[in-house]
């Protein structure tokens, strides 16, 4: 063995030293970051337009059925200023390709993105916080494609763009880390799928604002995920919802997998009303809005009106 | 460009494409190039010990063939040029190895290299079906020090410097966008983390300060790859050649072989040791030395080893064989697989433990195995359903193993391809135990029908009050044991629900929809059944855990076959009740094949088909009946009429498949 001398055992003790010190933290089970800047400068969202009611597009090509929506209702100058910063959020969530109706149709969105360029919007931002690899579900889903063609920038999620927020109306979520990018657009477009959900019966609009959600989101689900669902969407109310109906998943919901559950309803429902909206998306599935709770727990957070017979619901076919 | 330096530019080349290989594999898309895995497929030793094993050509390790090939040309050249463990172990030679002049020469240890004994018994065990080689070969252990290890590590190191830039004014987003680009491109989805990867370092830096003996230590004494290079290098036709005219016997070139390859004098050498890193050529001072094509004698000996080597390598193989079948933590383990393992005792064999799989996993999902099981099975993968789960749209292990051990499986059969069994804890599991309703398991699960399915249950809360919960069950004919179940399961620690391994199987596609596999068998019973039977007593049924309680001895035969549930009716004549009765067995199993399966093994030979169902066997006092995945046994004292009147009743309520 060769002599060794002070230097060559700092030398052999750093690299140890360095390589335990990459691997230790690296095998610990990786929790949320807790490294979130506290930043008092952006506020919960608060919609300026109402519309009133729900408009329905029905036809067979889902791109022009949702711009013949904005445009019935007065255009995307009504919700989107020149210069503006817009999110359009989809359902991107789980793997699946579009006819799987699994995630927001493609076309639907990037109609929207060329809505809002056409506004004349500076930045589109397309993104959520998906629950199987982002990579894979972006890609599946066709979005990131048509999303990024009709000029977005798609976006994946990490960590660091979310902030931990109050949420004073919460019943039982008070506080929560919320996504910056939607906390500081200028607009927040929701873009839901409509489908069947195990837990809460239906996914619509308000279910999908827990793609804006970071943390460890299982949580939600254990004893009052409804609740929580009304609670975060007083914190985020979107400034519009699309509601993809173009083809909805009737069972077997969220993840899916089988065409025999797909139906075709090729529609599509805009409202400022997160809750009227998502009240009369469940009549596409033949229910009532009191059969999924979180509709009701919004209404009577104030979020909107969720009585059949008050909402109008103004139809177009094209 | 003097040798030395071209061989440094052709290792670094070749470690660079070695990580990016390894890259490449855990990429998340769904097409891994064939090349991903060839650096494992290039090694002679695995070449030799797979076809041993598997006792057939694998033409998967073409590459090692030309490897061979070319080393019996130009000598031990892969040990010193390509090799990544070789390449690795010369950096840290340099850094954590001693500074100045040395002697290489000196053999600390006055035996010879081990190397020998160590091919020895892996050739042997291989063999005998033991697969050993992928513990030491060097390039199972190198991708396994990259895969486990070092990328990890880097990625980890280049997380920390992405996120300590971030608030760096001007440069934070610099970071942010390369981050972002890494994140997408490079880098796998979440920091990857794998069971013992700090012990595989320590175990690289044991090997890696064995410099302060020898440099290249591992290459000289140990590998057992490096043996068959060296015995295949033995007729080289490059070699090195010393002018006798020119040498001094100055011995600087014996003292500078960092493999000890060169005798005193200078002159001769093993030339089997010749690592060909032209060091010698390099140090020496009247530039006598040279490597070129020549026939001239050189060398003493071939390879540094004897008889005592080859003994010792016997002996070896004697003890690690049985060795292996140890098991340290007690075998209560049923490994959950990656799919495409529908031999367990083959895939033992066949597996390099290189660790590729892990690297390509996307969920992070695919582990080594270390104690849980025997000593066998260390390294190997199992998909450790907690920290990952098995992708529904992904079929990338069995692309880029490099032995075949994982089968290729396409996604469709994949996705039918059972690989274990969720079971819920009652204990744990929130709705259970808590009665608080969750259901984010149901709601993770990837399967299109959902194996795991919600039902209302009574319970008492804490204040002795009635609620009701939805509670998940597993609808045990759909779960593939993906363990996506269990991998969401908000419970700390333990989940609620987990995933036990299951001897792989495939399921027919028509039981992904509406075939047979969701059947109540109670249906099956006739509503009146033929005269003169009335049943006796309730059905007993049986699930997939507690077949032993309907037939005590004999059930493993059943679940063997792919076993799901059953159902035993007793018939008998009310009017003669211990004359004439009849027992009814109905047995669902996995599908068509599993229930031929067993219909095969519980057929007695003598026995005159009858008609019924799809297949019928009678013998005095028994049928038996197979349709579609359902098996059924009627026996007792009855007559054959009686029998088949029975068994048509029964088939008339069997729903019509589709």
């Amino acid at each position: 063995m060769n002599r060794l001398t002070r230097r060559d055992f700092i030398r052999i003790a750093g690299a140890a030293g360095a390589g335990l010190v990459a691997l230790g933290p690296s095998g610990c089970k990786q929790g949320f970051s807790r490294t979130l800047a506290k930043e008092s400068a952006l506020g919960l969202r608060a919609p300026k337009v109402a519309l009133n009611g729900v408009l329905v597009s029905r036809g067979a090509d889902p791109a022009k059925i949702t711009r013949a929506a904005i445009e019935a209702v007065g255009g995307m100058e009504k919700f989107v200023k020149k210069g503006a910063t817009v999110v359009i959020k989809p359902n991107i969530a789980f793997t699946g390709k579009p006819e799987n109706a699994v995630t927001t149709n493609p076309d639907v969105v990037a109609e929207l993105v060329r809505l809002c360029r056409g506004a004349g919007a500076s930045k589109v931002l397309v993104f959520d916080r998906t629950c199987n690899d982002a990579r894979r579900t972006y890609k599946q889903s066709g979005i990131e494609a048509a999303a990024a063609k009709a000029g977005a920038q798609v976006k994946y999620v990490t960590d660091n763009d979310f902030v931990e927020m109050k949420i004073p109306k919460g019943k039982v979520l008070k506080s929560w880390w919320l996504n910056k990018d939607i906390l500081a657009a200028d607009t927040f477009i929701n873009v839901p799928i409509a489908k069947h959900h195990g837990s809460t019966g239906l996914t619509l609009g308000m279910k999908n604002l827990m793609g804006c959600a970071g943390g460890e989101r299982g949580s939600w689900h254990v004893g009052h995920l409804d609740q929580r669902i009304a609670d975060v969407t007083t914190a985020l109310k979107p400034d519009l919802v699309v509601l993809d109906a173009f083809r909805i998943l009737k069972d077997h919901g969220p993840t899916g997998g089988s065409l025999d559950d797909v139906q075709k309803a090729r529609t599509v429902a805009i409202a400022t009303d997160p809750v009227a909206i998502d009240a009369w998306a469940t009549t596409l599935f033949g229910k009532k809005p009191a059969d999924v709770k979180y509709i009701a727990y919004a209404s009577r957070h104030g979020l909107g009106n969720m009585d059949l017979n008050d909402i109008r619901v103004s139809e177009i076919t094209l | 460009m003097t040798m030395i330096r071209l061989r440094r530019i052709t290792q670094i080349a070749s470690l660079l494409a070695f990580m990016l290989l390894l890259i490449i594999a855990g990429l998340p898309g769904d097409s891994v190039p064939g090349l991903a895995d060839i650096y494992p497929r290039m090694s002679p030793l695995l070449f030799v010990s797979t076809w041993l094993n598997a006792w057939a050509f694998p033409a998967a390790f073409l590459p090692a063939i030309a490897v061979l090939v070319l080393t019996v040309v130009l000598g031990r050249f892969f040990c010193g040029w390509i090799c990544p463990l070789g390449v690795t172990l010369d950096a840290t030679d340099k850094w954590l190895g001693p500074r100045g002049k040395r002697d290489d020469s000196r053999e600390p240890l006055k035996w010879k290299p081990v190397k020998y004994a160590l091919l020895i018994a892996v050739l042997l065990a291989a063999y005998f079906e033991a697969g050993l080689a992928g513990w030491v070969d060097p390039l199972s252990f190198a991708t396994r020090l990259y895969a486990l290890v070092a990328l990890p590590a880097a990625e980890f190191a280049a997380r920390l410097a992405f996120e300590g830039l971030r608030p760096v004014p001007g440069l934070g987003w610099i970071a942010g966008e390369l981050y972002s680009f890494f994140r997408t491109g490079l880098f796998a989805a979440a920091q990857p983390q794998f069971h013992g990867m700090l012990a595989v370092f320590l175990i690289y830096l044991t090997i890696a300060l064995l410099v302060w003996f020898n440099r290249r230590f591992w290459c000289r004494f140990l590998c057992p790859a490096g043996a068959l290079f060296a015995i295949a290098s033995r007729f080289s036709l490059v070699r090195r050649v010393v002018d006798p005219g020119k040498c001094i016997h100055c011995n600087k070139c014996v003292r500078s072989c960092r493999t000890g390859a060169i005798i005193e004098g200078g002159e001769q050498g093993f030339r089997g040791e010749c690592i060909e890193c032209f060091t010698c050529v390099s140090v020496c001072p009247t530039h006598a030395v040279s490597f070129r094509l020549s026939g001239a004698r050189v060398q003493t000996e071939p390879v540094n080893a004897g008889r005592r080597q080859v003994m010792a390598g016997m002996a070896g193989a004697a003890a690690a064989v049985p060795l292996m079948r140890v098991a340290p933590g007690g075998a209560e383990t049923a490994l959950v697989r990656p799919p495409g393992v529908t031999e367990p005792d083959l895939f033992l064999a066949e597996c390099l433990r290189c660790g590729e799989c892990m690297r390509a996993c996307p969920t992070n999902a695919i582990q080594p195995v270390w104690f849980q099981d025997t000593l066998e099975n260390l390294w190997t993968p199992h998909l450790a359903t907690r920290v990952g789960y098995c992708d529904w749209a992904c079929n990338k292990c069995g692309r880029v193993c490099p032995s075949h051990a994982i089968k290729e499986l396409t996604l469709e059969v994949k996705q039918r391809t059972v690989l274990g069994r969720a079971v819920f804890d009652h204990n744990r599991c929130i709705p259970w135990s808590r009665g608080e309703n969750c259901a984010v398991c149901e709601e993770h699960c990837p399967v299109p029908e959902k194996a795991i399915h919600l039902r209302e249950e009574k319970m008492l809360d804490d204040h002795l009050t009635e609620i009701t919960v939805m509670v998940p069950f597993v609808r045990e004919d759909h779960c593939i044991g993906c363990g996506s179940c269990e991998a969401v399961c908000p419970v700390e620690g333990r989940a609620g629900v987990r995933v036990t391994g299951v001897a792989q199987h495939v399921l027919e596609p028509k039981q992904h929809g509406r075939g047979l596999g969701g059947i109540v068998l109670s249906s099956l019973l006739p509503a009146s059944p033929p005269a003169p039977w009335q049943a006796d007593g309730e059905p007993r049924t049986a699930g997939p855990d507690d077949l032993f309680v309907l037939i005590n001895g004999e059930a493993d035969v059943y679940i063997k076959h792919g076993y799901r549930r059953a159902l035993h009716q007793a018939y008998s004549d009310p009017f003669a009740p211990d004359t004439y009765y009849m027992d009814v067995e109905l047995y669902l199993m996995a599908n068509g094949q599993a229930a031929k399966g067993i219909y095969a093994e519980k057929a007695p030979p003598g026995g005159e088909p009858a008609e019924a169902g799809d297949t019928a066997s009678y013998t005095q006092g028994q049928l038996l009946v197979r349709i579609g995945p359902l098996f059924m046994i009627l026996k007792g004292e009855a007559s054959r009429d009686d029998f088949l009147a029975m068994a048509r009743a029964l088939q008339a309520n069997v729903p019509k498949a589709h």
